[in-house]
């Protein structure tokens, strides 16, 4: 009875001391903000429990990105890859326009721009401490209690950090390159975990953009894994609606690019999205 | 008496695990091309669709005979007999303004990275989901004429596949998952990109084949 006892003690002790170490990494300031923002965080979730999601982000045709040198380089340019923080919710409006068929005035598009404060400039002219507005397309409509997204990627929120690679529409104002291409979650402990399913010969054949016979055998490999990864992860972790947008070979080789070391850092607004995700499958389906 | 019930109990353990695996086997998603479709119902009659083009998605890349081009071959028309969807006219507005039609084709000044793209209203004339009832519905094409390519032929090419891609999401098909056919619904913008085509292709048909 007595080892029982030890050992249960033993297995609380070394809880508890991995909680106090996942913290550690936080400054104060970081510590105070992020309680702070656990408070809006629910009020939120709250908020959510009636509201619907909505949106074209299925139905729309970009340009798709394989490898970063495409990102950087191919049909839209990225001017700016940097990884940073919102610093405020994101400011939302939804355009209306008559329409003949119902007569009255429709939702025609949705825009949201939040500011975001650069930590780490990976590439392209900024500094650290500089704020950029970011663009992407959804809103929400309060009257009906609506999140309109014609983006693949979940909304920005305030605390919220991200690797981004962002194209210039002036004004100091970026849109996403390539949509959920082009935005991804800092490599924590457990996306590296996901991460290790993928073979490094399944990741590198998996950035040929065309029909290649040979490479059949390592693409069904790379397509194994991206099953069995998606399985152990969270859409919400990813920042999309849907995790089939999310490019686990192109997020291996950023990392690998750009020598992003892995960090203790987990979104706050994670379980908003989170929601906001079981929403999106549970409805119209 | 012990151990017909150790028996029982190892038949249901048994049985326990065939009907697990069973409902397993069920569970994992359909990742096949043949699947890349979506419910709900539309409001035009899908084997005589009209489609309206507005002067402001007319340019000097997106022609009027481009849009036309869909009835032809390449296009959804004759893909099965008997056709299960049929475009039987694409409407020139400026020069029929009051035609009749189903869907009109708009230019678009998209802000960041889109090509073209479908919206879908429901009945009460709010967006909705790709897999919901569609009561109205609109195309939307990039009205650049410099984003589709850097020749002539590029950007027709280009914006032609989209166009049909478009027109694809308005038949309920979606972009195929896990699946490297070449086929016009893949998500790449440009033919090529991502093994989308300048035509619609078997898959294509295919996947209308499965939805209607």
């Amino acid at each position: 009875m007595k080892k029982i006892i030890i050992s249960f003690l033993l297995i609380l002790i070394l809880a508890f001391a991995a909680c106090a170490n996942s913290e550690a990494s936080l400054t104060m300031q970081e510590l105070e903000t992020r309680q702070e923002l656990e408070k809006e965080i629910e009020a939120n979730i709250a908020a959510f429990e009636m509201t619907r999601i909505v949106g074209a982000f299925g139905m729309s045709s970009r340009v798709c990105y394989f490898t970063v040198e495409d990102l950087l380089e191919s049909y839209w340019k990225t001017d700016l890859v940097v990884i940073g923080e919102f610093i405020e919710e994101a400011e939302t409006t939804l355009q209306y326009q008559y329409n003949e068929f119902f007569d009255k005035e429709v939702v025609v598009d949705a825009h949201a721009n939040g500011r975001f404060l650069i930590k780490e400039v990976l590439w392209g002219d900024a500094k650290a401490g500089d704020i950029v507005t970011i663009y992407q397309r959804y809103a929400f409509d309060y009257e009906y209690n609506e999140l309109i997204s014609f983006s693949e990627t979940m909304p920005m929120h305030k605390g919220d950090r991200w690797i981004y690679f962002l194209s210039s529409m002036g004004n100091n104002r970026f849109f996403i390159t390539g949509d959920s291409d082009g935005r991804y979650p800092l490599p924590n402990d457990d996306i590296k975990k996901v991460m290790d399913i993928f073979s490094k010969e399944s990741l590198d054949i998996y950035k040929i953009n065309s029909e290649d016979v040979q490479s059949e055998k390592v693409r069904s490999e790379y397509d194994n894994a991206w099953h069995q990864a998606l399985k152990k992860i969270d859409a919400s972790v990813l920042g999309v609606y849907n995790r089939y947008d999310f490019n686990f070979a192109l997020y291996a080789e950023i990392i690998d690019f750009f020598n992003i070391e892995t960090r203790d850092w987990v979104n706050p607004y994670q379980r908003l999205d989170a929601k906001i995700i079981s929403i999106y499958d549970t409805q119209d389906q | 008496m012990k151990k017909n019930c150790f028996k029982k109990l190892v038949n249901f353990m048994l049985a326990l695990v065939i009907f697990v695996s069973l409902i397993s086997a069920a569970a994992i998603p359909a990742y096949a091309c043949t699947t890349a479709h979506w419910g709900g119902s539309v409001y035009y009659s899908r084997t005589n669709l009209r489609i309206g083009i507005a002067g402001s998605a007319i340019n000097s890349v997106l022609t009027f005979n481009l849009y036309s081009g869909i009835t032809g071959s390449g296009g959804w028309n004759n893909l099965h007999s008997p056709a299960k969807v049929h475009i039987s006219s694409v409407i020139n507005l400026p020069a029929s303004p009051s035609a009749s039609r189903d869907v009109d084709v708009v230019g678009w000044g998209f802000g960041g990275g889109v090509l073209g793209e479908l919206i879908a209203y429901d009945s009460m004339g709010r967006v909705t989901l790709p897999t919901s009832n569609w009561s109205s519905a609109v195309i939307r094409m990039n009205d650049s004429v410099t984003i589709w390519g850097s020749t002539a032929s590029e950007r027709t090419i280009n914006a032609r596949a989209v166009f049909y891609h478009e027109v694809g999401h308005l038949f309920k098909l979606a972009h195929p998952v896990g699946c490297i056919s070449l086929a016009v619904m893949q998500t790449g913008g440009f033919v090529g990109n991502n093994n989308k085509s300048a035509y619609v292709m078997t898959h294509d048909a295919n996947n209308i084949n499965a939805r209607w």
